[in-house]
């Protein structure tokens, strides 16, 4: 090791020290070098005579001396974590940038894959709750002049049982989130300013998606109850199936394709449209807007409404239906509001 | 003794107010000079009187012992 490859190590050794003491430090130890290279030790030998920078660190700092650093300045690495899917009943995934991803693993095994370095690290801990979360924004370096643009992106991998009656908590600052699983027990996906997509899953319990700024998407999706929550995203599913079906948007469009909701389906937007396709019959519908328009076909042969649809300065088309205990109630300010048969 | 051994001591001394630092210039770098000072001699007395102490305590617990 060079007297410069020292003093570098010294000094990332030294993060839990104040600024002083790591100078002072450095510069006794770039002192006590200089002092042996005079004596006509070689380079290399006074340097060895230090000892360890990290041995030295810790004697000087104690406690305070933070190991977990040592990564920052380390290569991007990408790592690997297998485990027994026995006694873990939730997986819990924090991320701030990156994406998360959702798929089958080949071993029956619950394996979760992430890249670690650049000031980026993973907090893993095991248990009924295995959760994993990011630590560390991760340094400015992506964007121009590292002023505009941010952290480093990455991937979250999380590889599960093809069966399995797990809960499943994702949530991502930025990043996207994409479920290509078949099967959990609960499902709770939730972004920032990233997209949500899910495809052919069944969940046996509660499914909840949401997006800030993000788009839901969702293709052949059933759980107990669907709740999907946006703010200016879309939300746009088809052959979605629940017992209670709920849509939440401020100024998204909703957009509900061969949806079938047995209990309820209940939507609600400020000034995005809201439309629906049902294929079987629902024993509580409700959909609200207050700009939006609100489209619903119901499935052809529907019968037993009590229908209530009114909009203050939109348009109001009803069909003709024979009466019955289920309700439907539709609402608008200045949005239209189209109910017909499919 | 190693210099990962001797630094922090020289630290903790020098906080403790049993040292002095002097940093000058020698050939063309610094280079610094740690000096004891009253209270580093008191301590050094202290010690000392200490460590006689602890060796009559030591001798008599051997020759009780054998």
């Amino acid at each position: 090791m060079t007297k410069r490859e020292f003093l570098d190590a010294l000094c990332r050794e030294l993060k839990g020290a104040s600024l002083e003491e790591a100078q002072n430090t450095v510069s006794y130890y770039a002192e006590a070098i200089a002092d042996r290279v005079e004596d006509g030790m070689s380079e290399e030998a006074a340097v060895a005579a230090m000892g360890d920078p990290e041995e030295i660190a810790r004697a000087l700092l104690g406690f305070r001396y933070r190991k977990e650093n040592r990564r920052e300045d380390e290569a991007p690495a990408r790592r690997r974590l297998s485990f027994s899917p026995e006694g873990v009943s939730e997986v819990r995934v924090v991320e701030a940038s990156g994406d998360v991803k959702l798929v089958p693993s080949p071993d029956g095994r619950i394996s979760v894959s992430f890249t670690e370095g650049d000031g980026v690290t993973y907090r893993v801990e095991e248990g009924a709750v295995l959760s994993v979360t990011r630590e560390g924004t991760g340094r400015r370096r992506f964007g121009f002049l590292g002023l505009i643009g941010g952290t480093s992106s990455s991937e979250v991998l999380l590889e599960l049982p093809a069966e399995n009656a797990l809960t499943l908590r994702i949530r991502t600052g930025s990043g996207d989130i994409k479920a290509a699983i078949p099967a959990c027990g609960e499902l709770h996906l939730g972004s920032g300013s990233g997209d949500v997509k899910v495809a052919s899953l069944r969940v046996s319990g509660e499914a909840e998606l949401s997006s800030a700024s993000g788009d839901l998407e969702l293709h052949n999706v059933s759980a107990k109850g669907l709740g999907l929550t946006t703010v200016s995203g879309d939300a746009i599913a088809s052959f979605v199936s629940a017992e209670e079906l709920r849509v939440n948007t401020v100024s998204g469009d909703a957009e509900l394709e061969a949806a079938s909701a047995q209990k309820e389906l209940m939507m609600q937007s400020v000034s995005g449209d809201l439309t629906a396709e049902l294929l079987c019959e629902t024993e509580r519908i409700s959909l609200e807007s207050t700009s939006g328009d609100i489209r619903l076909t119901l499935p052809g042969g529907a019968q037993g409404y009590t229908l209530s649809a009114a909009s203050r300065s939109g348009d109001v088309s009803l069909p003709k239906l024979p009466a019955g205990e289920k309700r439907l109630r539709a609402r608008s300010v200045s949005g239209e509001i189209a109910v017909s048969l499919g | 003794m190693k210099e990962s051994t001797l630094y922090p001591i020289l630290r903790r001394l020098e906080a403790a107010g049993a040292l002095t630092v002097t940093t000058t210039i020698y050939n063309g770098r610094t280079r610094k000079y740690y000096a004891i000072t009253p209270l580093g001699r008191e301590k050094v007395a202290g010690f000392l009187s200490e460590w006689e102490e602890l060796m009559r305590v030591y001798c008599f617990i051997k020759e009780v012992t054998t």
